[in-house]
């Protein structure tokens, strides 16, 4: 079947594998910012 | 995981989430839309570390931590000791 154009102008397979970087990166972001928020605790807990 | 869609027309595709989070890029090109994506997390960023230095304990305004100075009692001074007036 010929290429299907989406909206974006990306293929699928171009949408899955950047998909893929972008879960690497949101996945280093959420564990990044665990280990701040335990140390600022350790430091001062806001409540 | 099947989101439901608020008034949401079924006829219309009802992506899986995740499994078909991916499809979100094949409407929204990152070529062009990373980056003000990024600029707007920075905004949200600041905004939300502003409120959280600003809190009573935490930024360089309370980084010094001064022992609680520790209540002295003494008797008060001599001159500030009230005179009687023997009349």
């Amino acid at each position: 079947m010929a290429e299907s154009k989406n909206l974006s102008g990306l293929t699928d397979e171009q949408a899955k594998e950047f998909h893929e970087h972008w879960k690497h990166g949101v996945w280093s972001w959420v564990m990044i910012a665990t280990v701040v928020h335990v140390v600022t605790w350790v430091y001062q807990p806001w409540f | 995981m099947k989101v439901p869609y608020l008034m949401a027309d079924p006829k219309i595709a009802e992506p899986d989430h995740p499994e078909e989070d991916w499809k979100i890029w094949t409407v929204i090109n990152p070529a062009t839309w990373m980056v003000p994506f990024f600029a707007i997390l920075f905004i949200q960023m600041w905004i939300i570390h502003w409120y959280a230095l600003a809190l009573p304990g935490y930024g360089w305004k309370d980084s010094v931590r001064v022992k609680e100075p520790v209540a002295v009692v003494q008797p008060a001074p001599e001159q500030k000791v009230a005179q009687v007036q023997v009349q």
